[in-house]
Formats: C-alpha cells, structure tokens, sequence
C-alpha cells in the first residue's frame, strides 16, 4: 500500500499552483476573478453520528466526544447522552470512560495512560447499538526538530497583490518508521497593547488613574483550525522539511507584539493520514478552477451489524510531540491599528453614562489630549484576551 | 384535392388560409388536372403552378416559379460526401472564368453519342480561385431538372442528348445562364463570378451543408469566414468556441477545456485537423482552442450518425479542414490580439498544381507580466503558440498528394515553482487516386504526439518532475464507389497503433528527496475495417446503413493484475500477477459498430430523419476533476478496464421556413454509455500507478431535444437554438465500495438541462458590421453539504448526494462591432479591426461554489471568473484587396 497513497502528498502543491495560476491570469488579462460568500439553502438533513476523540502518549485523561449532526448549523449538533464508551489496549484492559457533560466521555485523571508500542480501539454502544474502531498501533513519536517562521509575501486570492505575512514550517527529525504520518495541530497567543494608555477613569466621579499600563497588555489564545498532513511514503528520508503550515498574514493585531506557535504532531497510522488527509484536502476550499467532486468521509468507526450507516470522524491513536516558538513582530511590517484619537467633545457624554457602563477609562499622557475614546483604546481587554500573562509566556 | 394527391400522384403545396373557402366540383370531362385546378382557382384570386416532381404549387399572389420550385428542391443525384477530383478532359473542357458565355457550350461529339439516347455531364461548380461550390445549383431550364455541387462542387446528371439551357445559382455569386449543346459524355468545370462587396451580406455559414436535404443528422458545419463576425473573447477568434453556441455543445464553464458533447465527457469527443487526431485542444488551460483559425477552413462535427469510416469515440467527431493554400498567387495576412500575433502565407509551388501554406500564432504578452510590479509575476512567463503547415500537389488528373503538419506548444512557468511544457505535434499525408470520376481512394498515413510534462518547486524536498507520452501512429485507406447515381458506396479500414508513455516521477532540484517512480509504458492496437452504403431510391428517400468492426489489442510487454472476482480492485483483491512478453495480447477486445441511417422528404421542404448508431471507444482520460485539468492524461483500454460502448437513436424533423430564408430543425436523441470510465471518491491521478484501483465502471444515460432556428444569408442572419437534456450516471457495481453516490444515479458535472444561445450579425454598411450573442444555460450541478460537525475542534462539513443542487443560471451577451477598412481596389493592404465586449452585463457567472465552515454555520462561496465586462481589440490586415 505504500505507493497508492503518495500521491496525495503532492496534489495540494498542485492545487495551490493551479491557483496562484488563476491569479496571474486574471491579472494578465485585467480581470477580476471574485469569491462572493453566502449561505447555503438546503431543504434536507440527515441524522449523523460523529465521534470526536484522541489516546495518545501524553498523560491522561483522555476525552471521547459523541454527537449527532444534523445540517448545516453547527450549533443544532446534539450531544449524544447515555452511552457507553470504552477504550480497549490489545491484550490489555478495557477501560470505561465517564460521562462527565452530556455527549463527552473522559477517562479518569488517574486512570488508562497511552504507551507507545500498545494498540487500542474504541468501543460504543449507544442505544443498543454496538460500534466500534479496529486496533491503531500508538507510535512512537518522531519529534519535532524545528518550527520556522518566515517573513514572506503570498499570493492571496481576494486582493489582486501579494499579502505580507509569517509562513511557518514544521521540520521532524528522522522517524524510527520507514513511513511515517504526521498530523499538526496548532495554537496560537499572542500579546498586544491597547493603543493609550489611562490617565482618567469615571466611575460616578472623574478621578486620576495611577497604574498607567494596568489594562494595557493582553494575551489571547486561539485555535488555528487548520488540518496539516504530510507523509514520509514517498521520500527516501523519512523526514519531513519545511513543510509549511500556517500563514499569519501581518495586517492585523496578532503580530503587533509578540506571537507564539504551539504545534503539536501527531504521529499517525496510515488509515488516519488517510482519514486526516482527505479531510485536509477538502476543507482547503474551490477556489481552484481544476476541483474535484467533493465526497462522504467516513472514519474508523463502524456499526457492527450495520457496515453501511455513515458515521463520522476518527478515533485517533496517536504518538505526540510539541513545540513552542516565539517571535516579535517582523521588522519588515509596519501594522497600523486603529486610530484611536481622543475626542474631547464628546467628554460630556460620560456625565450621562450609566452605572453599569462604568469605568470609564480616559487617556492621557504626553501629546494625547483628553477626550473620550473606544473602549478598546485604552482597555485590551475589549479586544478578547485577558492581562494574566499565559504561564508558559516568554517574553 | 387530396383525393387526386394520391390518384395522380401529385402533391399540393398551399397556404390553408388561401383555399379555405374554395370548393371543387366533380369532374366531368377528360382535362389535365393542372388545367382543371388553375381553372377553378383563378376566380378565387389563386395562381397554380406544377413542377417536374409532380409538385402543385397554389398562391394567392404569383404563381411560383416551378423552376426556382427546383431550385429549392433540387435533384441532388449524389449528395454524400464526394471526393471527386476536378478532372479536366482538354478537348471539352470550356473555362467560364471570363465573362458570361454567349456562345453555346458544345460537350461531347456526335460519334461518341451515336450508341445511346442520353449522355452524362458532370463537372465542378467552383469559385473563381478554384474553390468548390458546395450546394451551387445547376439546372436544366428546359427539363426542370439538374444538379447540386457536393463537397468537391461535383455535379452530375443523365438527360437526353440535345439543347438545352443551364442555370447557375449559388446564394453569393452571380447566377449564369449557359446554352448547352450536349452530344455525349462530357465534363465541364463552371467558375461563378462572386456577388459584387455591396450586396454581400454577412454570411453566417457557408450553407453548404443542406440541413433538410442531406441524410446526415446531428451534423454542425461552420466556417472560419462565417465565424468572423462573432464576438471573441480576448480578441481571439476561436472557432471551437463558436462551437458552444450550437445545440448539444457545452463546456463546464468559462476558461474551461474540453467540450460535452449531448451530455458525454469531454473524452469522448475526437478531434481531427486534416487526419490528425489532437489529443489536447486547449492553450492555457482552456481559456484557448489550439487552432489558430486564421489556418482553418472549417470543421464539422457530427454527433448522431458518426461515419462509419470513423471510430474510436462515442460522443462526436470534429473533422477540422485547414485551409488549402491559393495555388494562384502568393497572399499574407496576420492580425494582433491583446494576447496573440499571428501571421499567414500561402501561395502556389507550382501555379495551379501545388500549393502550400504556412500559418504560425504566438502570445507575446509576457510583457504584461514584467508591467506587473509583483515578484512572483515578473519571474513567471506564459508562453503558448501553435504553426501549421500545409502542401498540396495535383501530380496529376488521377492523383493528389497532400502533406500536412502541426505543432503546438504551451509553456508556462509560475514563478519558478511550477512549470509546464504541454505539447502536440502531428504530421499526415495522404494520396489521393481517383480511377475514374466516380471511384477514388484516399490513403493516409497519420502521426501525432502529445506530451505533458510539469515540473514542480513549492516544496523543496517533494520536488517533482513528470512527464508523460502519447503517441498515435495510423495508416488508413478509404475507397468511395458510385456504382450509380443512387449508390454511394464507401469503405475501408485504418489501424492505429497507441504508445503511452506513462512517464516517471522523478526527483527535481538538489533538494528533492521523492524516490523516482517509473509507471511504465502501454500499447495498444485499434483497427477496424468498414463498409457503408448511401442508397437514395428516389429523390426523396436516403438510406445510409454503415458496418464496422473494431479489433483493439492491449499488448505486452506488460504486468498486470488479476483480482478476486467479486470484490473490488485492490491491493487487497490481487490473486496473481501475468507477464506479458513485448507485443503479446495481454486482452483483446473485438466489437461490431453499427450505423443506420434515414432521411425521408415529405414534402420538398420538409423531412424527417432518424438514426441509430453503436460504437465502442479504447482510450478516456484519467480525469476527475471538474473541468480537464492540465495534468489530465490519456489511458488505454487494458486487461482490467474495459471499453466503453456507446449507443444513440435520434430522430428530426428538419424544414426550410419563409421561402428558403430560414432553416429550422428539432432533433431528439436518446443516449447510453456502457462501462462509462468514473474514479472513485478521492481518487487521486497525479500519480496513478495501478489505474484500475481508481476506476470505477458505470452507465451513462442521456436524452434531449434540440431546436434550432438559422437564418444563414442577408445582412441580417444569425442562428437561435434551444435544447433541453438531461444526462445521468449511475456507478453501483455489485462489488463492495464500487459505487459512487451510495449506488445511486446523480447527474453528471456537465449536465445543464436548459440551454439557449442566439447569435446575430447585422451588417449596417459596406465596412461596418454589429453582432451580438445571447447565452443562457441551467447551472451545473454541484454536491452541497449536509452536514457540519467538529472533529478536535476543527469545524468540518459532511457531503452526501452527488450533484444534487446547482450552481446558479448562467447567462451571457456579448456584441462586437467590425469595421472594415477602406474598400479600394488596387490597394497594399486590408486591415479590419474588431472591438468586442464580452459579458456586456458583467454579470458574475458563478464557476463554482464551494464550502467552509466557520463560527458556528456553514458558509457558500461562489467563484466567478469572468466577472466583468471584457474589451477587447484586435487587428487583422492582409496584403491586397478586401476579399474577405
């Protein structure tokens, strides 16, 4: 089954080619290709149940969650209550795992570990009805030797130049296996300021604010919702390079500061490349004009007396290795924020507040005049993230 | 009336509306019917007028001329495709060329006529530099009878020896009238002075194929000149994009290669330039044909009744002619597009014997790009031309010699991560011997090459280079036989022999760490051998009925798999592996194509065709994209996967409206496609080892009427066509995982049921001329989601039924204005420049849609490529006067 797969690896190259291709047409002959969003009308819906759960070798507890789809709203996903779920090792324990909120099942903090070397599978009964995955070896991690950023200009299909930004590449080290398979999954941080600094806060009565920078500086994380997939089938090292990930276009506030990468890579089977891989290439969108058919993706858990019912996601069994990296905002950029120019006329307006509008944070400072601003000038917090520094935060 | 329609055997043609008050009495007395009937209509205002063909014409205003009666209904004695050479027998032989002939044109002698009461005169009806007039008419005042020039402008007919007056016509040159002496046996060759450049409207088609009166149904026929007018996209004249705007073509959308043809994949269409199968016909992806029309004369597509001497597809031939160069005198034309240049010289070898032509068309608009201040766009580069070559040579009356070549070339780097080098080339002679006028055969030896290769940089160490190769080598022999007058009998045989190199991937760049693979070679052997007959037992009813066998090899050397019977092709499912020596038949598949045909006349304006056809067909593309892909490759038919079979009935009904001015046809067809070549979900043919692990075989069914209104002269012409179709896939095996669509049927990607295209020229003075197109087709088919889920906190969508929604309507109008410049005789140069919009709305004509889910609900996005309106302006100019 080696050569088979393989193939996949490329076909993204081949789909960004194409589409960087459309681009220098349309540019070559002045038009203006366009992508219009909207919302899909459906007049159906089909009952799906979706598995959602990972063992690997990092320390428990291990979470399972089960739920029936329907359409296209995700928030009309049901949790699936009351089932039985359990993990089993090959010649090994067969370990229960609890419910602890409707639809989401754990292992206990204490309990089933993931070793490296041992295979496991899933096993469900809901309602009666028996599912269950085959035995996934967990492998043994190949690590990640590195995650590079790169300051680079890409191709972007909604403005007709070039968009400026961080491309990051993961590198591995050698795998241990012939052919490897590899899964990322990425979380970003990063740090900004709120534009002014508080001189003036108006709670019933306007006062002086001491502690200038209190609410100047924000972390927010954030899950990048990119699948990543790559594999070694059909390199003669078995060693991933520069394989990109994430491009972190430099237009907005999340490099103003300082970012951080926490990649995680999974070490997978070949099915769950697969699996991974095919869900990879569909989600990576048609702006292509060479798309082929997009197709029901069904992953390793199956009804046992019923091999047709559809049921979707994967139970990954996985070897695991992280990284972090930090980085400032690149000198090549200059990211303009938003202006925040105190309005002085408008100062009278705090006299009306209500209470429950209250603080109110004025700027000040050497060259900003008083007057009243956006909240989120002079307060990070309005922006999302919190002032509580991340514990793993380097600065 | 009707009653004397069936005892005198007469037929009556009439307004309802002009007789409806007419009664007729009894007769009592013995008097013509002709006399009875004029007497008994003349006091209603009526006039009545009788034909050759026993045809009665009544009209309230004039009497109709039962000559031009003839000339509407010709006695076309051989309408089928003659290749007839102008055979010039000296002692007769009268050149018209000059003026009007006062004197009498004496055929033959009184001693060769002595043995029989009739003597034959045939000939050509050309144009005066010699080209064929097909369906000019030449008509024996006298008689009412005569003759229409066929593909050669052959025309031949069997009277009594005597005096008689000739009639010349054809739609854009000067009619003659010639007084004939004919004593026996005898040809002569007739050249018609064209119409003068004032009263030249703008001619749509040639007309040279008689929609009502030929026996070929689903037959489409355009020429380069008529197509002149027609908006462009780009300013590139496309010839095989005025080929969308007929009935039952379609393309997949805008900038896409490859046509459909009545609801098949793009695969099953061949394309032959001069014998030449091309087996890629796009430049750039698609957005250009690769034929530079300025080289072409015309094609014609047929897609019901395929000739039998054709094979080896099932959807539709596109027999394209390239332009005979002028044996006369030396002529260069060439124009400038936004995107292209081109140039064009032909001319005689030897004056009136041999002639060649030359034609070349490159981009040169790299120079856009290095405008562009973008890195990525001043590294890339975008090359694309194409040269044709083309000698003919009349060695002498009984054999013609001609050789013919082409190439093509598309080269694209991207920045120099990605390359392309996309080539054709093709090569053909063939000999033409004639035994006599009648019976000639044509043998030709045939060559064409296409290569692929690409080679990608984006990622270092998956670097990657391919290549993949397609040879054709074919030998074919056609005889035509005209035993008599109303038997056209052709057959024949070719072979052809595939060689497909399947190419390597191999590593590209120091940096690359791909393992090379190498996925072989494969050959293949088509031969068929066939005999067809065109029998028309009288002027009004043709028969075609054509028989073909085809004999396909897949040849060794070759290792292949065999599977478990009953479970789908895998890895898994191997049980043996068979070698196969060099040339040894791996498998062969032997098939019977047939071909039936009718065409029945009604009345003289009206007929009724009907057709059934079955072919098989050896080679598909692996392609399960949307549109073809660049990367697209050719694959033979091999031990596991099979032909595929085709079979179509249709039916028409075809008629002349408003005097001859319109030409109105409805044909409705029924379609199947067995072992029809689809890929399994996700199957992915950049790299396609073991093909069969990605093929699926299943059916296509497809039905669909066509309407379609010409108006072919005038300063006003155009066409309109309508078609409803519906084509439908079904892929439910009873293996395991060999379904697509869970074994249910979905529409196919190119199915578009509702279809109209109006294309109208209007020519407002000498020099400046408007035309216009309308487009409007049902959206294609697309797979919606039905389901958003999370998967480790990924939002992610589920897709279920195939092709079960559709993409927006697509509509489109484009105008274009031709100005012409001056109209001087004697002068050094014509140039005529055309300034076209195309999608004059700018609507946004979605492409695609595609699927994302994000926060919390699923988003649609719609691709559109030609969102705007579209100017363009070219420039074509040609050495000498206007005559174009």
């Amino acid at each position: 089954m080696q050569i088979r797969y393989f193939q996949s690896a490329i076909t993204l190259n081949l789909e960004i080619m194409i589409t960087r291709f459309s681009v220098i047409l349309i540019v070559l002959v002045s038009l203006i290709s366009c992508v219009e969003e909207f919302q899909p009308q459906l007049n159906e819906s089909d009952e799906l149940l979706v598995v959602d759960g990972k063992i690997t070798n990092l320390e428990g507890p291990y979470t399972i969650k089960l739920s029936r789809s329907s359409g296209l709203d995700i928030h009309a996903i049901e949790p699936v209550a009351g089932a039985s779920v359990v993990i089993i090792e090959e010649n090994g324990p067969a370990v229960s795992l609890t419910e602890i909120e409707p639809g989401t099942y754990q292992t206990k903090v204490d309990g089933l570990q993931g070793k490296v070397g041992k295979s496991y599978k899933l096993a469900l009964n809901i309602e009666g009805i028996q599912y269950e995955t085959d035995y996934e070896l967990l492998k043994k991690p190949t690590e990640i030797n590195s995650v590079d950023a790169r300051f680079e200009y890409q191709a972007s299909f909604n403005s007709p130049e070039d968009v400026p930004g961080i491309q990051f590449y993961v590198n591995t080290d050698n795998s241990t296996f012939e052919e490897d398979y590899f899964l990322w999954t990425l979380e970003g941080t990063y740090k900004y300021n709120a534009s002014l600094m508080i001189y003036y806060v108006y709670d019933g009565s306007l006062r002086e604010f001491d502690n200038h920078d209190t609410l100047n500086t924000c972390y927010i994380s954030y899950d990048i919702g990119g699948i990543y997939t790559a594999r070694t089938a059909n390199l003669s090292v078995p060693q991933v390079l520069d394989k990109p990930l994430y491009f972190l276009p430099a237009t907005d506030i999340r490099l103003s500061v300082r970012y951080s990468l926490f990649t995680t890579q999974y070490s997978i089977s070949e099915e769950a490349y697969q699996f991974w891989r095919q869900v990879e290439l569909q989600s990576g969108g048609g702006e292509s004009l060479y798309t082929s058919q997009p197709y029901q993706i069904r992953g390793n858990v199956k009804n046992i007396s019923d091999p047709d019912e559809a049921i979707l996601g994967y139970f990954t069994v996985a070897g695991v290795s992280q990284n972090r990296i930090f980085m400032d905002q690149p000198a090549e950029v200059n990211i303009v924020l938003e202006d925040c120019v105190p309005d002085p006329m408008a100062l009278i307006e705090i006299f009306d507040s209500k209470p429950e509008d209250w603080p109110i944070y004025l700027p000040g400072g050497e060259g900003v005049s008083l007057g009243l601003v956006n909240p989120d000038c002079v307060d990070c917090q309005k922006s999302g993230g919190t002032i509580e520094k991340p514990s793993f935060w380097v600065d | 009336m009707l009653k004397t329609e069936a005892a005198y055997g007469v037929h009556y043609y009439f307004d309802l509306d002009d007789i409806s008050e007419v009664q007729l009495t009894k007769v009592n007395e013995p008097m013509s019917l002709i006399r009875y009937i004029e007497n008994k209509l003349v006091k209603y205002g009526l006039k009545v007028a009788m034909d050759n063909n026993m045809n009665i014409f009544v009209t309230r205003e004039n009497a109709i001329e039962t000559d031009l009666a003839d000339d509407i209904y010709p006695r076309i004695k051989n309408n089928k495709k003659d290749e007839e050479d102008k055979i010039k027998d000296s002692a007769e032989f009268i050149e018209t060329k000059k003026e009007h002939l006062a004197s009498v044109l004496v055929i033959g002698n009184k001693q060769d006529g002595l043995r029989s009461k009739k003597a034959r005169l045939s000939g050509h009806l050309l144009d005066q530099d010699s080209t064929a007039l097909f369906g000019a008419t030449i008509l024996i005042e006298e008689l009412g009878i005569g003759s229409a020039g066929d593909e050669e402008g052959h025309f031949e007919f069997r009277v009594d020896k005597g005096s008689y007056t000739l009639l010349l016509n054809e739609i854009n040159h000067k009619a003659q009238k010639i007084r004939l002496k004919l004593l026996s046996d005898g040809t002569a060759d007739f050249y018609l002075e064209p119409t003068s450049v004032t009263l030249e409207g703008v001619v749509v088609t040639t007309g040279r194929y008689d929609r009502v009166q030929n026996a070929q149904m689903g037959f489409e026929q355009l020429s380069t000149k008529s197509i002149k007018e027609i908006p462009l996209v780009l300013g590139e004249r496309d010839i095989l994009k005025v080929a969308t705007l007929l009935p039952g073509i379609q393309s997949v959308g805008e900038g896409a290669a490859g046509f459909n043809v009545r609801g098949s994949p793009a695969d099953q269409n061949l394309f032959y330039i001069d014998n030449v199968p091309v087996y890629n016909t796009s430049h750039l992806f698609g957005f250009f044909s690769v034929f530079n029309s300025d080289a072409i004369s015309e094609f014609s597509m047929s897609k019901s009744n395929i000739p039998a001497r054709f094979g080896g597809r099932l959807a539709s031939i596109f027999d394209i002619k390239a332009k005979e160069g002028d044996n006369e005198e030396f002529k260069l034309r060439g124009g400038i597009s936004p995107i292209t240049g081109s140039l064009l010289l032909e001319g005689p070898i030897q004056k009136k014997n041999s002639s060649f032509m030359l034609g070349a068309r490159s981009t040169y608009s790299n120079w856009i790009l290095k405008l562009i201040e973008n890195p990525d766009f001043n590294r890339s580069k975008v090359f694309f031309g194409d040269g044709i070559a083309k000698l003919n040579f009349n060695i002498n009356q009984k054999n013609k010699i001609q050789a013919f070549g082409y190439y093509s070339l598309d080269d694209i780097d991207f920045a120099g991560t990605t390359q392309y080098a996309i080539e054709n080339q093709g090569a053909s002679t063939s000999w033409k011997h004639f035994f006599n006028e009648k019976n000639n055969f044509d043998l030709s030896l045939i060559y064409s090459k296409y290569a692929l290769e690409t080679e990608n940089y984006e990622l270092p160490i998956e670097a990657y280079r391919q290549n993949n190769v397609l040879s054709h080598k074919e030998a074919k022999l056609d005889f035509t036989f005209r035993p008599s007058s109303r038997h056209d009998i052709t057959l024949g045989g070719n072979t052809i022999l595939y060689d497909i190199d399947r190419g390597d991937f191999a590593p590209a760049g120091e940096e690359s760490r791909i393992i090379l693979l190498e996925l072989g070679e494969e050959r293949g052997l088509e031969s068929g051998i066939y005999i067809s007959e065109t029998w028309s037992p009288s002027a009004r009813f043709t028969l075609i009925g054509g028989l073909r066998y085809n004999w396909y090899a897949y040849l060794g050397p070759q290792s292949v798999y065999k599977y478990n019977p009953g479970q789908l092709k895998t890895e898994s499912s191997i049980i043996d592996t068979l070698y196969f020596d060099k040339n040894e038949l791996v498998k062969t598949y032997g098939g019977l194509d047939y071909r039936l045909a009718f065409k029945y006349n009604i009345t003289a304006g009206w007929s009724v065709k009907g057709s059934y056809n079955k072919m098989q067909q050896y080679s598909f593309l692996l392609s399960n994209t949307i549109a073809l892909a660049p990367t697209d490759k050719w694959k033979l038919s091999d031990y596991n996967i099979e032909p595929m079979v085709g079979e179509q009935l249709s039916m028409g009904v075809y008629s002349y409206l408003w005097n001859k001015r319109y030409e109105f046809s409805m044909e409705a067809y029924y379609k199947t496609v067995d072992k029809l070549v689809e890929f399994r979900d996700g199957a992915d043919l950049l790299i396609n080892e073991v093909p069969e692990w990605d093929v699926l075989q299943g059916d296509l069914k497809v039905y669909g009427i066509e309407f379609m209104l010409k108006k072919s002269a005038g300063r006003f012409n155009g066409w309109m066509n309508y078609t409803y179709s519906k084509a439908t896939v079904l892929v439910d095996n009873p293996e395991e995982g060999a379904q697509i669509n869970f074994g249910n049927p979905y529409p196919a990607n190119h199915d578009k049921p509702h279809s109209v295209n109006l294309v109208m020229n209007y020519k407002l003075l000498k020099r400046l001329s408007f035309s216009g197109n309308l487009v409007y087709s049902t959206g294609k088919p697309i797979t919606y989601p039905t389901t958003a889920y999370y998967q480790d906190g990924i939002q992610l969508v589920n897709f279920t039924e195939r092709n079960k929604y559709r993409i927006p309507d697509y509509f489109r109008m484009d105008v274009s204005v031709k100005v012409e410049g001056n109209l001087k005789a004697e002068k050094f140069m014509h140039g005529v420049w055309v300034f076209s919009i195309y999608n004059l709305t700018g609507r946004n004509n979605v492409y695609n849609e595609y699927f994302k889910a994000r926060s919390g609900t699923v988003r649609g996005y719609k691709v559109s490529i030609f969102a705007n309106p579209i100017f363009s302006i070219s420039y074509n100019f040609k050495f000498g006067n206007y005559d174009y």
